[in-house]
């Protein structure tokens, strides 16, 4: 079977929002991963939900690109009806780690995003509780999931 | 008090605190009571030894729901900082006298986990009796870690 | 007046050392019996797994990953060693698959058996159903020991394929327990769903409707037992799952007797499941070796296997050494543990039922720590 449900996605994401699209790519069957400007992130988030139908969360993560000095904020999403991936992805800078929260699109990442800012340090604007979900209390570490954390196993750590 | 009762008092004396103590601690042996407490993911293991199979209730063992009335604090599995400090708090509520048990290979020295950033061993946090190494342990290898604190009950007496 | 209705509100902390066994700790709040708010606070055995990963070759990072839920193991490292085998741009020989779906379907067995016991032990305290279960779990760990050494983390997955073949004369065996294991089915459908006192506990509470459990995302069992149709191995079949014949088990009610018969429904498609995977097997080899020294290529590979507590995904972005740059790890309790915290939102939850609505989602807070 080819790939004509995820390039009609596509199809869609782009033709709405040219400018806003910074990459937009099909990595293989049911595998769509698109690259959005943050400043409209919230606009393209109700087109995915409203428009293209893509409802469920599986989960929020992100990446950190130290040497380029950014941070990929990455949300995966499902679409129950046609059963593919997508992976919506924004990049940021890693000296100003702020992200508008898409927690009034889709309500289920919620504890996502609160264990992004935790490991990652990065502000979800909007969110209504980012506190400690999965570190002690009293954590005084800093990030775990930074480059710049390292393990005692680890080359220079 | 002739010399000879005096001395006939003490022998009485002395064979009735040996035979009192061999009591005692047959019946402290098998009646150790651990509370319903598990840390980490050798749980499924411990729960086969409370099964029909292997059956640890003919020694004895059988968890409890409170932990004041606990003699045993079984630490199953891996202990991570925000676990440490119940863990702590568990232990002081307990009455004497009291023993700990440490079970399997993240609790007596962080096991597969060795580089992590949130575990931590259990002799840094409470004094440990016994160690049963293993990731899980066999049941049988847990059954004679009990037996092994048996032995410590009898003789502490 | 007594219009003003002073709710009077307190705060119940179900700590990490409790009766029913699990590593959390739940703040329920209660006017009266009535529930107004659960939280779950968990992180009690947060490892750091995804960042040890980054520090371990694809052959090493099995140990850690799949430590995640012990019952379930073999699911875990599937979806490990399935996106270490997209980027390396692999694919197993036919038997290795055969293998995988083998003991991965015996896992689900014994998952379902486990959160089953656990059920059964918070509706009615039934110690008997829960240690019936903790003995029907033997005859398949002594198979499993059989075949890769241990009774519970096998470790036994590698990209490219398995570590070892079946030994000669384990068919029967299999047939042997399986049989076994039919008529133990069949005892617990009448000791359990035939039973009034489960069924007064259990119908109609905590009843999540389709659209919230898509909206609130709920996994695995838990969204089939709300009537949503989801499950990866029918969406996107991987290994053989396209070459056996089985169905997705869906029920209707969304109450919690509704999860519970779709766990154990799971069940008996497994059986059917790896009934089939063993007549069909074909002969050859079972592994294609991989280094573990290897350089992997630069790119990225999103993988999904349904464990027995729902989907779970594995991100891998590597960027060429021997190590993967990133793992990200989609859990499905952590989706779980949302659902349950906004039940008291969309349905009545009476203090006594919380226990119940709890187990019938089956968590296991290793998986949603990580």
């Amino acid at each position: 079977m080819g790939e004509e449900t995820e390039k009609k996605i596509i199809e869609a994401i782009k033709s709405n929002f040219q400018d806003a699209i910074e990459e937009a790519e099909v990595l293989r069957p049911k595998r769509i991963s698109i690259t959005v400007r943050n400043n409209k992130m919230f606009e393209v988030a109700r087109f995915l939900r409203d428009r293209l139908k893509f409802d469920y969360v599986l989960s929020v993560g992100a990446v950190d690109y130290i040497k380029e000095n950014r941070f990929q904020v990455i949300y995966y999403l499902l679409s129950s009806k046609e059963k593919v991936v997508l992976m919506l992805r924004t990049n940021i800078p890693r000296d100003k780690p702020f992200t508008p929260s898409l927690i009034s699109v889709w309500e289920a990442v919620n504890y996502h995003e609160r264990e992004t800012w935790e490991m990652f340090g990065i502000t979800f604007k909007g969110h209504p509780n980012l506190t400690r979900l999965l570190l002690p209390e009293d954590w005084e570490g800093g990030y775990p999931l930074r480059k710049d954390f390292k393990l005692s196993s680890s080359e220079g750590g | 008090m002739t010399k000879k009762n005096q001395t006939r008092r003490l022998i009485v004396w002395d064979v009735f605190n040996q035979v009192y103590k061999k009591i005692i601690g047959w019946g402290r042996k098998y009646s150790l009571w651990p509370a319903h407490f598990i840390t980490g993911c050798c749980c499924p293991e411990f729960m086969q030894v409370a099964g029909p199979r292997y059956d640890m209730e003919r020694f004895g063992i059988l968890p409890l729901p409170s932990i004041r009335q606990a003699d045993v604090l079984v630490i199953i599995g891996v202990l991570t900082r925000k676990m440490a400090s119940r863990v702590k708090m568990l232990w002081e509520q307990m009455a004497e006298p009291k023993y700990a048990m440490a079970i399997g290979a993240c609790p007596i020295d962080k096991g597969p986990f060795y580089d992590s950033y949130s575990v931590v061993r259990a002799d840094e946090i409470i004094p440990v009796d016994v160690y049963v190494p293993g990731c899980p342990p066999r049941p049988e290898a847990m059954i004679q870690g009990f037996m092994i604190l048996q032995k410590k009950v009898e003789e502490g007496v | 007046m007594s219009e003003k209705s002073s709710k009077q509100v307190m705060r119940i902390s179900w700590g990490p050392q409790h009766p029913m066994s699990g590593q959390v700790r739940i703040l329920i709040d209660t006017d009266g019996e009535r529930v107004l708010n659960i939280i779950p606070d968990i992180g009690f055995t947060h490892r750091g797994i995804e960042k040890i990963l980054e520090n371990r070759n694809i052959v090493q990072g099995v140990v850690p990953i799949e430590r995640m839920v012990m019952v379930d193991t073999a699911n875990i490292a599937l979806s490990y060693v399935r996106a270490a085998e997209e980027i390396l741009g692999i694919e197993p020989p036919k038997r290795a698959q055969y293998i995988r779906v083998i003991i991965c379907e015996v896992c689900r067995i014994l998952s379902h058996l486990y959160g089953f016991g656990l059920a059964a032990e918070a509706c009615g305290g039934y110690p008997a159903v829960f240690l019936w279960s903790t003995a029907d779990r033997e005859p398949f760990l002594d198979l499993m020991e059989r075949i890769t050494g241990t009774r519970w983390s096998y470790s036994f997955f590698v990209p490219g394929g398995v570590y070892a073949d079946f030994p000669d004369k384990i068919k029967e065996k299999f047939l042997a327990t399986l049989e076994y294991f039919e008529e133990r089915l069949e005892a617990y459908r009448r000791a359990w769903f035939e039973n009034k006192i489960f069924e007064s506990r259990a119908k109609d509470v905590g009843i999540l409707k389709p659209e919230d459990a898509i909206r609130l995302g709920a996994a695995g069992p838990n969204l089939r037992g709300s009537g949503v149709a989801l499950d990866v191995r029918k969406d996107e079949p991987y290994e053989v799952y396209d070459e056996i014949d089985f169905r997705v088990i869906t029920q209707p009610e969304g109450d919690s007797y509704a999860r519970l018969m779709v766990r154990y429904l799971e069940m008996v498609e497994s059986v059917k499941i790896i009934r089939q995977a063993i007549e069909n097997m074909p002969s050859g080899p079972y592994r294609k070796f991989v280094s573990p020294l290897k350089r992997l290529p630069k790119g990225e590979a999103y993988s999904r296997v349904e464990t027995a507590r729902g989907e779970l995904g594995v991100h891998m972005i590597s960027d060429g050494g021997t190590k993967p740059y990133r793992i990200k790890i989609t859990s499905p309790t952590l989706r779980n543990l949302y659902v349950v915290s906004q039940m008291p939102k969309i349905t009545e939850v009476l203090l006594a039922d919380v226990p119940v609505i709890l187990y019938s989602f089956d968590p296991w807070y290793l998986d949603a720590d990580r």
